[in-house]
């Protein structure tokens, strides 16, 4: 665990005025990546900001029970992603999710994506992610869709750069075989 | 069209406009201001010792109680005496007076002297009888119930 995330980490958990503090230090560093985590299953800035509403509080009372195995982004990542898929899955059904605006954009040059919706090319990305293991889906979330360096990266998992480059280079494979054979059914 | 780039290189994320500082902060503070955490204490050392000694005192009590529990005397099977002893004597009077026709004189006597022995009440002057009688009256009444003096033995003259 990163020293910073630590001293947060164990002022949480002493309570407090100073518990506050650090709790307030630490939503607005890992805010704005969670937000963009959420948004980008979720689509709407309302529903994003009632489930990181949950997802804060989650991290609030149950931060003890972080023993630091991992990184602390990985921990509050996990935490992020399962809120986002439960209340995708729980507003799909009542409505189809309105979109503020276009996440992705489809470049020229690929036959497979020529004439597809963007929306429906960004579900089957998160779909793609889903099937990825923990570690991997992290990289490549920060990487791919929030286009942090690979230092960022280091920073905030605790990662080496040699090891968090291989790991995104396998998700993209995965991820394009993922697209691919889904593209080729759908076409 | 060629299709040896990575499909992914065709797909380009947007950027996400996220809300500002402040939106963070807020909320923050709503959390922690609808589920506060109490600081925890560190008790002081003095303060820590004085719970220990207090942890050892009540123990030592404790002990103690059971000590004295466990070896208490064992309680001795209380005699006819002693059941006495603990009904008052205007009880005991007030049985006599109901009950004399069931009584022998022996027993009667007996009574009496567990009374005058262990009641100082009616051992205040040395006589039984209350202090308001006069021994005219006592005369008079020996003579009016036709009482032989020489009937009774010499101890038991000592009540009058």
């Amino acid at each position: 665990m990163k020293e910073q995330d630590q001293k947060w980490r164990d002022a949480i958990v002493q309570g407090g005025p100073e518990a506050e503090k650090a709790f307030s230090e630490l939503s607005v560093f890992y805010g704005p990546k969670l937000y963009a985590q959420v948004f980008k299953i979720l689509k709407t800035d309302n529903i994003t900001k009632d489930v990181l509403q949950d997802v804060f509080i989650k991290i609030w009372l149950n931060i003890e029970q972080f023993q630091g195995k991992s990184s602390f982004y990985s921990w509050i990542f996990r935490i992020a992603h399962n809120e986002a898929i439960s209340t995708f899955n729980r507003e799909k059904r009542k409505a189809a999710i309105s979109l503020d605006h276009e996440l992705i954009e489809i470049l020229p040059g690929h036959s497979s994506l020529e004439g597809q919706n963007p929306d429906q090319i960004l579900g089957l990305l998160n779909e793609a992610t889903n099937t990825l293991p923990k570690k991997q889906a992290l990289v490549f979330e920060l990487k791919y869709f929030q286009n942090l360096s690979y230092k960022e990266i280091q920073e905030i998992t605790g990662t080496s750069q040699g090891a968090l480059k291989a790991s995104f280079h396998l998700a993209k494979e995965k991820i394009s075989t993922f697209l691919s054979i889904k593209l080729n059914l759908l076409t | 069209m060629s299709n040896k780039k990575n499909i992914l290189d065709h797909i380009k994320p947007a950027k996400i406009k996220v809300p500002d500082e402040d939106f963070f902060t807020s909320l923050a503070t709503k959390v922690t201001d609808t589920y506060p955490k109490v600081k925890a204490t560190k008790k002081k050392g003095v303060t820590r010792f004085l719970y220990f000694g207090y942890a050892a005192a009540a123990i030592l009590v404790i002990g103690f109680i059971l000590f004295q529990q466990f070896n208490a005397p064992t309680p001795q099977v209380k005699t006819a005496e002693s059941y006495l002893a603990e009904v008052s004597t205007s009880q005991i009077l007030e049985y006599i007076d109901a009950h004399i026709e069931n009584y022998s004189d022996d027993e009667i006597i007996e009574i009496a002297s567990i009374i005058l022995t262990e009641d100082n009440e009616f051992m205040g002057d040395g006589s039984f009888l209350p202090s308001d009688i006069e021994q005219a009256d006592i005369e008079q009444y020996i003579n009016e119930e036709y009482i032989n003096l020489n009937e009774f033995e010499e101890d038991e003259l000592l009540i009058f």
